[in-house]
């Protein structure tokens, strides 16, 4: 991942975005799955195509279970970051990079 | 000590230098420390998760009537007619898991020739029932997929009598809120009148062609693929319809009380 030259004090990474989710931040595409993939097992009988489409209530288990991982990674990378270098975390917050 | 004048009018940018210049030193001498306090302070706030508020008799009171209104709002969103889906008899699981608040050694014994099923409440017909009576009624059969609160689901294949056949035979009143049962193992549970009219709420007898095994729940349990395992009774020996809330063994001790789709 390489962060686009900025000024001094501009480090902030560049979310992480394979081509794959067409430019989507893999961030959105995991909270989406994870919401989507909640309403199945929540109720199974209410949403039968969202069902069929994450491959039944078991399959939607599975895709829960695995963007619920990828949620925490995500999150304890983020705290890791501000813990090392708290003033991160205005930047976070406030989604623009740092002016100095 | 001095006094501290905040100016009305705070400057962001200003602010932002000052905690810079209190931080930077920090960061760059000693980083490693303190990353280290973050993280004990992290494992302190973790810790709390250890702390229990629902040992309170009031919070307990507050979270379960919000757990009920919770109820009320789906029960308006959503459609309490939608059909479970059903599968073929390649995908039952074989062997069905047995599950209870006891191990399978316990599951009661409960004896056919003194068997009556008690009928009591809003209904007209009080009397009881015995096991004959009720296989001489139409008898269907679903393969339907059971899902535990635990986290697991099987698909199985039940038969027996449409509760809704049986509500109507027994003249119970529709329009009443709740259906309870009372059961040989002293488990209890209760369910909206909706989910006791639903198509595929059977009142289960045989479990794969089988008469129901005892650690299936013989003589009868209530099946409803439209709710977790929970709110499915099994060695049921008194139905009643009634308007009072009754709750029901796991909703009593915080779960939810509708527990389905």
């Amino acid at each position: 991942m390489v962060s686009p030259a900025g000024k001094i004090g501009a480090c902030r990474p560049e979310p992480l975005q394979p081509g794959a989710t067409g430019g989507v931040p893999v961030r959105d595409v995991d909270i989406t799955l994870l919401v989507l993939s909640g309403l199945v097992l929540w109720k199974s009988v209410q949403f039968p195509l969202l069902r069929e489409l994450l491959f039944g209530y078991e399959g939607a288990r599975r895709v829960h279970f695995f963007s619920m991982v990828l949620l925490i990674a995500f999150v304890a990378v983020h705290l890791v970051m501000v813990a090392l270098v708290p003033k991160t975390l205005l930047a976070m917050i406030a989604g623009r990079k740092e002016r100095v | 000590m001095k006094k501290r004048i905040v100016s009305p009018r705070l400057d962001e940018s200003s602010i932002l230098t000052d905690a810079r210049k209190l931080l930077a030193p920090q960061i760059t001498e000693r980083s490693r420390r303190a990353f280290l306090l973050h993280s004990l302070t992290l494992g302190g706030v973790a810790m709390l998760s250890g702390c229990n508020l629902t040992d309170n008799e009031s919070v307990e009171t507050a979270l379960s009537s919000m757990s009920r209104f919770n109820d009320r709002v789906q029960g308006w969103l959503f459609n309490p007619n939608a059909m479970a889906p059903t599968y073929p008899e390649s995908m039952i699981t074989r062997p069905f898991p047995f599950n209870a608040f006891y191990g399978i050694d316990e599951a009661p014994t409960v004896d056919e020739e003194s068997y009556r099923l008690e009928v009591t409440g809003m209904v007209a017909d009080k009397r009881s029932w015995r096991l004959e009576e009720l296989r001489a009624m139409a008898q269907t059969e679903q393969i339907t997929r059971h899902i535990c609160v635990e986290g697991w689901s099987a698909i199985g294949r039940w038969g027996g009598v449409r509760f809704s056949d049986f509500l109507k035979r027994v003249g119970a009143d529709t329009d009443a809120r709740y259906v309870g049962f009372k059961c040989a193992d002293d488990y209890y549970t209760s369910i909206d009148m909706a989910t006791a009219l639903h198509a595929q709420t059977l009142l289960t007898l045989s479990y794969d062609g089988a008469v129901l095994p005892r650690q299936y729940g013989f003589p009868m349990k209530l099946r409803m693929p439209t709710k977790l395992g929970y709110k499915n009774p099994k060695h049921i020996q008194a139905i009643f319809v009634s308007n009072t809330y009754s709750g029901g063994y796991w909703e009593d001790q915080g779960y939810n009380w509708f527990g389905g789709s």
